[in-house]
């Protein structure tokens, strides 16, 4: 029974420190505020906070964490709602599975720059410019306050997975769709469509839309 | 705990001593040889440097307990342990740890340098050799951090009676962990480095 309990706690390691450091980026590589960052251990139901940081101007950091032995999940919150330092009008970042990323030297290196555009109202347009045949049935998938990243094998897109979607359609009479969504400036978005004529899919496929800041718009024709 | 508690259980200890002390054998002689003294101390450490126990914590009161035995007129040797409370008060620095005890036990030898008034008032100095052991507790969850440390220590100490007497010590610690972590945080976690200074009450032995 005593070994089943300790099984579903987290153990810490004797005589070690961990170091988890990565950086997030505003949009153009503006300077940034300074967002809370807090590293979590996981093991089944017991969840540990194991270290704290504050990201520098550049949006650098380097949470310094003690080693739970048995976690199955380490996760790190950038601008998590609720703790000091909070920036509203960013998002917050989960990063799920850094302990499924190569440790160097009791050190995790977080490989992409974690994107932390300001949030604003972006306009999704939809142009019907040589397909006079199908009907169009999208869903547009993005992140808004929330993001989550996971490093855990298998995940797609190099982990990325939206929190947030609309859904649409384009009848034949239809030439345009614009749909309006809140996002962290910067980011793309994926938009998965299908052609459907007379209830027959003629094709269906997901792609990512880049932003365009000239437009404050991410743009799709087909 | 605040510093005006620290310094009431300093004077505290200094006044509950000094009474029992001189209401003992007023009358007797001082000369005998001392073969071994026991003494026992309230300590108030202080973390120094660029480390993890400077820069993370905030130290509480704890106690030394150290015994020697007198080689000859003025060498000594034996052992000290202390121990005292820390609270983490810099997760960022430290990892979330809620609390720590750190303990430290030495071999020590040393030197009395003065001794004046007749076996009254001595001032003497040590050095050891030993092992630290910061054991942390997280929760409910316990873990360590250990190593070797090295300590000095410069004690003045005023003898009362011919069995009991009063001290000053000032110790220093430094402390070399096993800490493994990222080359840029091996010094951070290493080494730590700890002045002690402490009263406390010392017991003669023939």
């Amino acid at each position: 029974m005593l070994m089943l309990f300790s099984a579903c706690q987290l153990e810490y390691e004797d005589n070690r420190r961990l170091l988890i450091s990565g950086q997030v980026v505003g949009f153009e590589n503006e300077e940034l505020p300074a967002f809370p960052i807090e590293a979590y251990a996981s093991v089944y139901a017991d969840t540990d906070l194991i270290g704290t940081d504050q990201s520098n101007a550049k949006g650098n950091y380097a949470i310094t964490t003690i080693s739970a032995k048995n976690s199955q999940n380490i996760s790190v919150y950038i601008n998590k709602e609720g703790t000091y330092g909070y920036q509203g009008d960013r998002p917050s970042i989960t990063l799920q599975g850094v302990n499924f990323l190569m440790m160097e030297d009791s050190k995790y290196t977080i490989p992409n720059r974690v994107r932390m555009g300001r949030l604003k109202e972006v306009q999704v347009k939809i142009h019907r410019i040589t397909n006079q045949m199908d009907r169009l049935e999208y869903k547009i998938l993005y992140n808004a306050k929330m993001k989550e990243i996971s490093f855990e094998p298998g995940a797609e897109q190099e982990g990325e997975s939206w929190q947030c979607s609309k859904y649409g359609e384009l009848f034949l009479e239809d030439s345009i769709e614009e749909q309006t969504i809140y996002v962290p400036e910067g980011d793309s978005i994926a938009l998965q469509y299908k052609l459907v004529n007379d209830d027959l899919v003629k094709k269906q496929q997901t792609i990512v839309l880049p932003y365009n800041k000239t437009e404050n718009a991410y743009e799709f024709e087909f | 705990m605040s510093l005006n508690f620290r310094k009431g259980i300093l004077w505290g200890v200094c006044c509950l001593a000094l009474p029992f002390l001189y209401g003992q054998e007023q009358d007797e002689t001082l000369e005998s040889a001392i073969f071994g003294e026991i003494g026992v101390c309230y300590v108030v450490p202080f973390a120094h440097g660029n480390n993890f126990l400077s820069e993370g914590y905030g130290l509480g009161n704890g106690f030394t307990i150290d015994a020697f035995v007198v080689m000859g007129s003025n060498w000594f040797v034996g052992g000290q342990g202390s121990h005292f409370k820390g609270e983490v008060t810099n997760v960022a620095a430290v990892g979330a740890i809620d609390k720590s005890g750190i303990t430290h036990l030495h071999v020590m030898g040393g030197y009395s340098f003065i001794n004046t008034g007749a076996n009254r008032i001595f001032l003497e100095m040590a050095m050891g050799i030993g092992y630290a052991n910061y054991r942390h507790k997280k929760e409910f969850k316990r873990f360590r951090d250990d190593g070797f440390s090295l300590a000095t220590t410069l004690s003045s100490s005023y003898r009362i009676t011919k069995s009991i007497g009063v001290y000053l010590k000032l110790d220093s610690y430094w402390d070399f962990l096993e800490v493994t972590t990222a080359p840029e945080l091996e010094n951070f976690f290493g080494r730590t480095q700890t002045f002690a200074p402490s009263i406390g009450i010392k017991l003669y032995t023939f």
